[in-house]
């Protein structure tokens, strides 16, 4: 029968001592890697942490509250301009970061307002939308953005300490990350997290428990909005430039797709796909020599397959490179009971996840 | 410019009006043929395309194939490219969206972006990523109406837009297939009982959405040249669509000649960047103020 | 006895169809009161009235005497009014315990930057909610499917699940949509015992629409009887069943 523990167990980050092992091993290699990677490795490890921080915001709004963006390249420009020129004016680094989410999530409360009369599709174009805005924004304000020709951002400096190489990046991307990581984690298990949930399953019944569907909708947007608004002011860091080409519209997409990829509804997930996105471009550079030149020579060829993968995981694993891990795991722990479509039901659930 | 020294200077005010006023109805009609194609596949199959523009390059770069590198004759290259592109609209739908059948919106949207990726990708890789000039009987000729300088380009693509519209309408109010469109679009189980193949009618709808789109892609290229990023211009039929209603034909067109017409105007009287972002500031407004779009009716939810 | 909820000249129009046309009753606080009628007599409308899902053309709403006619659907919660659904509204992709425990919503009084930090006030807050919720699991016996996901449960303990999402708002008045629909005629007795067992137990109100006469002459205080959008009779369970009206239109010959 049934055992119920004390309800504070049920309350930890992790729920047993090897979960809190691993994590704990995983952290430590993390923070060692330096000591032991070149600057190349290091430096895509940093982007693995960047776009890990986007993708945890990302999967907020979308895999949790069924929210589509495809603004969240703006967000992105928005808070690495915001940390730029606080930066360049002077402003303490620490400052400019926290500024720059704040800023970013006050912007995701301003875009989530109309949001909130609009589902799905609709809510894809005012995102989209305002991103075209957002873009053209940053060209024509030049007193501040310098428009195209961008802006050259000084070292930050944190506590005294310069963060010149790129170790002190690798390690500024990743207490970003953590920290987004973990504030994201304990909204998701709290009220808010549980209101959201049910905003995603059914709004009707949200509303009659009391949950105010508007006021959660734009807490999801700015919380999003934040994240990535972090993530961007660590990714001006670790460039030393921006300039308004960097955040286009297929940046927006890109985002969408790494989420997709790694697998909606799920945290896991959002870790997978910001490493799949980096990842990918290594690949299909090894890959390059084996393809036709006329194919090789192709500027847009990670973009492309990147196109062609997302297709195949919506049309084969709709539950993303974290259906593979979740089977996996499943695959080690039920050895050698696993057998294969256990999870079919499953991915009939994941499909539904996102129905408006 | 010579003889408009000595016009009084209200008249001038008046012509350039007039005249911006027809190449943005001019790029008006490109969006709503554009959007177009985009609302009759929402309509029939629920399905979000995001690569309509993508639609659009692939049918210009079909019509360059067709008159400037198998040496047709214009119509007849033109034409051909169209026929071409209704084919290749079935083809995307029997390989890429039937399969999707009852996904969610995410899951459409992901595919049909990726697939706008791919058709450039493809194209690049096909006719390469350089700009073409494609020339038509109407490159580089005006006619003059009452005082206005017209390009030829733009008049043909108004023309090619209306007869368009009012073959679409013929065909949607007096033809079996067209009504039996109609009435997929409106309750496709009550259709499907009804005996009408909704299969087929699927499948005709992405004929037809993409050679529309083709059409649009042909008559852009004069002006506005071919290379393989044209099908960003796509984007903006979706603001044309939103304010037409999203799912309202006359809508789509209405929309996108207005986003035309606002863009164009802009580009006189406002300062210079708001051409690029009226279609969008208008979809945002109307998206705030009427989310039902223009001419589209609220319907209230149910439980 | 007081009454706790009250409706007057309730009404609501779609366009040129009165779907409720002047519908009145006062449900008395620890009494069942139970609406009957045939298919589209305009049952449902009243309780999505009731929950603000629906604006109501004319009429008011009073609950404990406070009018709540113009309140924002997401403030009924607050008011004490929790609901069930006849098609079942769950959150299908959640555990048992997590659906029971969106039900106390309105009784956590968190913020998003707390849980953000996860102050000790957040944890204290979420082990209180957590006890709640357990009494529920308790009362309706959901223990053994705590923890498994809701979309995959069979009918019966999913009514179970939203009545104890219900009950976790803590209401004053429990809205009961059709209760017995889709249950075969044990799990119907049960349920009948369980709402009598929720006035006389738990003390909560209950005010439900009903089809089957044997569960509504069971349990129900009062009945009120509707079809058309208007009110056919309004007594008890034996009274409204006797009713030449009532009768009629069952028969169908009214």
């Amino acid at each position: 029968m049934d055992m119920k523990r004390s309800y504070r167990d049920d309350l930890r980050l992790f729920p047993g001592g090897g979960t809190m092992a691993a994590y704990a091993v995983l952290a430590a290699i993390l923070l060692a890697l330096p000591l032991v990677a070149g600057n190349y490795m290091l430096s895509q490890v940093t982007f693995v942490f960047i776009n890990g921080t986007v993708a945890v915001g990302l999967m907020l709004l979308i895999g949790y509250t069924g929210q589509i963006s495809l603004g969240h390249a703006a967000f992105f420009s928005v808070g690495a301009y915001v940390g730029a020129v606080l930066q360049i004016r002077g402003v303490p680094t620490l400052g400019a970061l926290v500024a720059a989410g704040a800023v970013t999530g006050i912007v995701g409360v301003i875009v989530g307002l109309p949001a909130l009369r609009m589902r799905g599709i609709y809510l894809a174009m005012a995102t989209l939308a305002f991103a075209f805005i957002v873009e053209e924004v940053i060209v024509r304000w030049t007193s501040v953005t310098r428009g195209n020709r961008g802006l050259n951002i000084p070292d930050p400096v944190i506590l005294g300490h310069k963060l010149s190489t790129g170790t002190d990046i690798y390690y500024l991307a990743f207490g970003v990350f953590v920290i987004v990581l973990l504030a994201v984690i304990n909204i998701l298990r709290g009220r808010t997290g549980r209101a959201l949930a049910a905003i995603l399953d059914s709004d009707i019944a949200a509303e009659c428990m009391g949950i105010n569907i508007a006021l959660f909708k734009t807490i999801a947007f700015a919380v999003s909005a934040a994240a990535t608004g972090l993530a961007g002011a660590v990714y001006g860091h670790k460039l030393g430039y921006i300039s308004p080409e960097q955040f286009s519209i297929q940046l927006s997409v890109e985002f969408l797709m790494m989420v997709i990829i790694g697998g909606l509804g799920s945290l896991h997930g959002a870790v997978f796909g910001a490493i799949f996105v980096v990842v990918l471009p290594q690949a299909i550079l090894l890959a390059k020599p084996l393809l036709p030149t006329r194919i090789a020579e192709q500027p847009i060829l990670d973009t492309a397959a990147f196109g062609i993968i997302v297709i195949l995981f919506v049309m084969f694993e709709p539950r993303g490179l974290n259906g593979y891990w979740v089977r996996m795991k499943a695959w080690f722990s039920l050895y050698p009971f696993y057998r294969r479509g256990m999870f079919k039901r499953g991915r009939i659930a994941a499909a539904d996840l996102v129905k408006h | 410019m010579i003889r408009a020294i000595w016009r009084p200077a209200c008249s001038i005010v008046l012509i350039e009006f007039l005249q911006q006023l027809v190449s943005g109805a001019a790029a008006g009609c490109v969006y709503a043929m554009v959007a177009l194609g985009f609302v009759l596949i929402f309509k029939a199959t629920g399905i979000v395309n995001f690569a309509q523009g993508e639609l659009m390059m692939v049918g210009a770069f079909f019509g360059l194939t067709c008159v400037d590198i198998f040496h047709l004759p214009y119509w007849i290259g033109a034409i051909l490219a169209v026929a071409a592109m209704a084919v290749f609209g079935m083809l995307l739908n029997r390989v890429l969206l039937r399969p999707l059948a009852g996904q969610s919106t995410l899951a459409i949207i992901m595919v049909t972006l990726g697939m706008s990726i791919l058709l450039r990708a493809s194209a690049s890789v096909i006719w390469g990523p350089e700009t073409v000039a494609f020339d038509s009987p109407f490159s580089r000729k005006s006619v003059t109406l009452a005082g206005l300088v017209l390009s030829q380009e733009h008049v043909a693509i108004i023309v090619a837009t209306s007869l368009l519209v009012a073959g679409l309408f013929g065909f949607f109010r007096f033809t079996r297939i067209g009504i039996a469109m109609q009435a997929t679009s409106e309750n496709q189980l009550a259709a499907y009982y009804m005996g009408i193949p909704v299969r087929s009618i699927h499948a005709l709808t992405w004929g037809i959405g993409a050679a529309t789109a083709g059409i649009a892609g042909i008559m852009l290229a004069p002006v506005a040249f071919v290379h393989v990023n044209m099908g960003y211009l796509g984007l903006k039929a979706f603001p044309a669509a939103v304010l037409g209603g999203f799912g309202s034909i006359p809508g789509a067109i209405v929309g996108g000649l207005i986003i035309g017409i606002a863009e164009s105007l802009a580009v006189l009287y406002l300062p210079e960047g708001f051409n690029n972002v009226a279609a969008y500031i208008l979809l945002l407004l109307v998206l705030t103020l009427r989310p039902e779009g223009l001419f589209g009716v609220h319907t209230a939810r149910r439980v | 006895m007081a009454a706790l909820f009250e409706a007057r000249g309730l009404a609501i129009h779609f366009g040129g169809i009165k779907a409720v046309d002047g519908i009145s009753f006062t449900v008395d606080a620890g009494t069942i009161f139970t609406i009957i009628g045939p298919n589209g007599a305009g049952k449902t409308t009243i309780f999505n009235l009731v929950s603000r899902i629906y604006r109501p053309t004319a009429g008011t709403i009073l609950l404990d005497g406070a009018d709540i006619t113009a309140i924002p659907a997401h403030h009924i919660a607050r008011h004490g009014i929790a609901r069930t659904f006849q098609n079942i509204e769950l959150f299908d992709n959640r555990s048992v315990l997590q659906n029971i425990m969106v039900g106390q919503h309105v009784h956590i009084r968190t913020n998003v930057f707390a849980e953000t930090l996860r102050l000790p006030s957040v944890i204290a807050a979420e082990v209180k909610m957590r006890r709640k919720v357990e009494e529920i699991i308790d009362f309706l016996r959901l223990a053994p499917y705590r923890d498994a996901r809701v979309g995959g449960l069979p009918y019966g303990v999913r009514k179970m699940v939203e009545l104890g999402r219900a009950l976790a708002c803590e209401p004053k008045l429990l809205l009961l949509d059709e209760p017995s629909s889709g249950l075969n005629v044990e799990e119907t007795d049960d349920i009948g015992v369980l709402i009598g067992d929720i006035r006389d137990v738990l003390g909560i109100t209950v005010l439900m629409v009903e089809h089957d006469m044997r569960l509504v002459s069971a349990v129900s205080d009062r009945v009120l009887a509707v079809n058309f959008g208007r009110q056919l009779a309004l007594g008890t369970p034996a009274e409204v069943q006797r009713d030449q009206a009532v009768i009629a239109a069952y028969l169908g010959s009214g």
